[in-house]
């Protein structure tokens, strides 16, 4: 294992790839583990990257590589079944508590959450990318393996399911506070 | 207008203003966790694994050697039949499988058990055994409606052997009748093959013209991609013998003037390179959607069999799992043409899990075939899995299906 690869990337995109990774699975403890699964990931292939894409880039394409592998597994052992599993079009839904840090968000942030794990894993996983890891589209695309104007359908879509969902929620909030 | 563009502007605020979350653990924390999980892979237990699970495999078991003990007399002429039996019933399961193009194991052991326990037949169990094999064998009833296509998938730079078969359906209407060659399969075939959808990267066809002759002619243009550094070399040369090394001995590889192609870090290639690949370990990797392969990695050649089986249980290297627990004991014997393998407890289904237990058989199989050797298992259960009379015929590991169209 090379161990100054290791520092580098460290240094450089630790916390932003452990912060894809716990937005995505909402729980420390896998986002832990699926973090260090994506440097061995790394330190393994590091030799075969061919500059083809930024180290970054490549980094959080090998990040969703893992996630997805975590959900795959997850949805093979919920269901004991090995039918293909389609990302994009599947939600990626945590079923774990979330970590504390989480829990403790204002109740709007923690609508978001709650209404990201019902989107589809596509426009859940552009969600975090863009907006929560700061990614252009250009860097998007490129960690996901798709054309731009892909990431910018997508992307749409997922603020228009967003809104959709959240606005449902907040009325059923509201009859809900009224029947009290 | 303006109330649904706030509304969105104000949702990107919200989406854009999540709190930044932190790994708590030091980088030497990080380090040593890294360090400790790519070690090599003890077989870890399920905890997630339901209890009746098991108890279903357990009965399973039971419904199976009852059946076997009320069935079966001790003789290997009886042995023989049931193996046969089994080869039919994946036979059976390929024609259901044309319609899709998809990796035929089993990877979790429950799965076998969940299936035999619903429909409560000793029979259905035994059906099952077969279906996750993903060796192919000269005289493999699924041959009689498919063809195996040797091929080559790749996944972080490292080529996996891989076994597509084709249905001779298609082979006739293609070409009209005419045999073709394993080449002309690849031309035909390789661009269809959808490597990323089963977890690889996607890699064929190959760039370059590729030729039959004495040896395999290969013409790559100036610009192909193969020479860009010591793992896209590797990678390619072992994609040659993985594709063509059951054909050709050697590839003669030119550049578009015909001369020996220079090769970046290398020089002029003016050998030809050898395709032909023995004396390996077949251990097994995971692909990037956590499927099991067998792999030679990372090709390096043994001087005996039996060294070769050591590195089953105990790898030179910690990419691949390794096959034979630390914890089964067995003796090696080596003769011209065999290679015999005796447990010294008899191995049996709940000695491993069903998943396990079908890559240790294979890789031993295929490990003996790289030395030109059939294997002999000797105490152990042989319903386990459908072995043919002679191993040696194998023919390609890790069989996928190419789909009708």
């Amino acid at each position: 294992m090379n161990d100054s690869v290791f520092h580098r990337i460290y240094d450089s995109y630790h916390q932003d790839l452990f912060q894809f990774l716990i937005y995505l699975v909402q729980n420390r403890q896998v986002a832990e583990d699926l973090t260090q699964e994506v440097y061995i990931r790394v330190l393994r292939s590091y030799d075969s990257f061919q500059g083809k894409s930024s180290e970054k880039t490549w980094l959080f394409s090998i990040a969703k590589n893992v996630a997805i592998d975590h959900f795959r597994k997850q949805n093979v052992r919920k269901k004991r079944t090995f039918d293909s599993f389609d990302w994009e079009a599947i939600q990626l839904t945590s079923t774990d508590m979330r970590p504390d840090e989480l829990v403790q968000l204002d109740h709007e942030k923690k609508q978001l959450l709650d209404t990201l794990n019902e989107c589809t894993g596509d426009q859940k996983m552009v969600i975090v990318l863009r907006y929560f890891q700061q990614l252009s589209i250009q860097e998007t695309a490129d960690a996901l393996g798709w054309t731009d104007s892909k990431v910018k359908t997508t992307q749409h879509r997922a603020i228009q399911q967003l809104k959709k969902k959240m606005s449902r929620a907040r009325e059923e909030e509201m009859q809900h506070d009224e029947r009290i | 207008m303006t109330n649904e563009f706030d509304a969105d502007k104000r949702l990107e605020e919200l989406v854009s203003s999540m709190p930044i979350q932190h790994d708590t653990r030091s980088k030497d924390e990080v380090w040593a966790a890294i360090k400790q999980s790519a070690k090599p892979p003890i077989k870890k237990k399920k905890p997630w694994l339901p209890a009746v699970i098991t108890v279903a495999a357990l009965f399973v078991l039971v419904l199976f050697v009852q059946s076997l003990l009320s069935t079966l007399d001790s003789t290997s002429e009886t042995t023989m039949t049931q193996e046969a039996k089994m080869s039919e019933g994946g036979m059976d399961e390929a024609g259901t499988e044309e319609s899709s193009m998809s990796m035929s194991s089993v990877e979790e052991s429950e799965e076998s058990a969940d299936s035999a326990v619903a429909t409560g037949e000793a029979e259905s169990a035994s059906l099952q055994l077969a279906e996750d094999a993903t060796l192919v064998f000269t005289n493999d009833p699924l041959l009689e409606t498919f063809t195996a296509m040797n091929f080559s998938m790749n996944y972080q730079a490292i080529a996996f052997p891989i076994t597509v078969l084709i249905p001779n359906e298609r082979i006739e209407q293609d070409f009209e009748g005419r045999v073709p060659t394993q080449l002309e399969l690849y031309k035909n075939y390789a661009a269809e093959i959808d490597e990323e959808a089963l977890g690889f990267d996607n890699y064929h066809p190959l760039v370059g013209d590729y030729e039959e002759g004495e040896s395999l002619r290969v013409t790559l243009p100036a610009d192909h991609p193969y020479d860009m550094a010591s793992a896209t070399m590797e990678v390619y040369f072992n994609t040659l013998e993985d594709v063509f090394g059951s054909t050709f001995n050697q590839a003669v590889i030119v550049d578009e003037n015909s001369q020996p192609i220079e090769w970046d870090q290398v020089g002029p290639l003016t050998e030809p390179v050898d395709l032909i690949s023995e004396n390996l370990a077949y251990n097994v990797m995971q692909n990037a959607i956590g499927e099991t392969y067998l792999i030679p990695y990372t090709r390096a050649q043994y001087a005996t069999v039996e060294e070769a089986i050591g590195q089953l249980q105990t790898p030179d290297n910690t990419l691949v799992e390794a096959v034979i627990p630390s914890s089964l004991e067995f003796t090696v014997e080596e003769t011209e043409d065999a290679v015999s393998i005796q447990f010294a407890e008899m191995l049996t289904a709940d000695a491993l899990p069903r998943r396990d237990m079908v890559a240790m058989i294979e890789s031993l199989v295929a490990t003996a075939a790289s030395f030109n050797k059939s294997l002999l298992l000797e105490n152990w259960d042989t319903t386990l899995y459908p072995l043919p009379e002679d191993t040696n015929s194998l023919i390609g590991v890790n069989r996928v299906f190419l789909q009708s169209e």
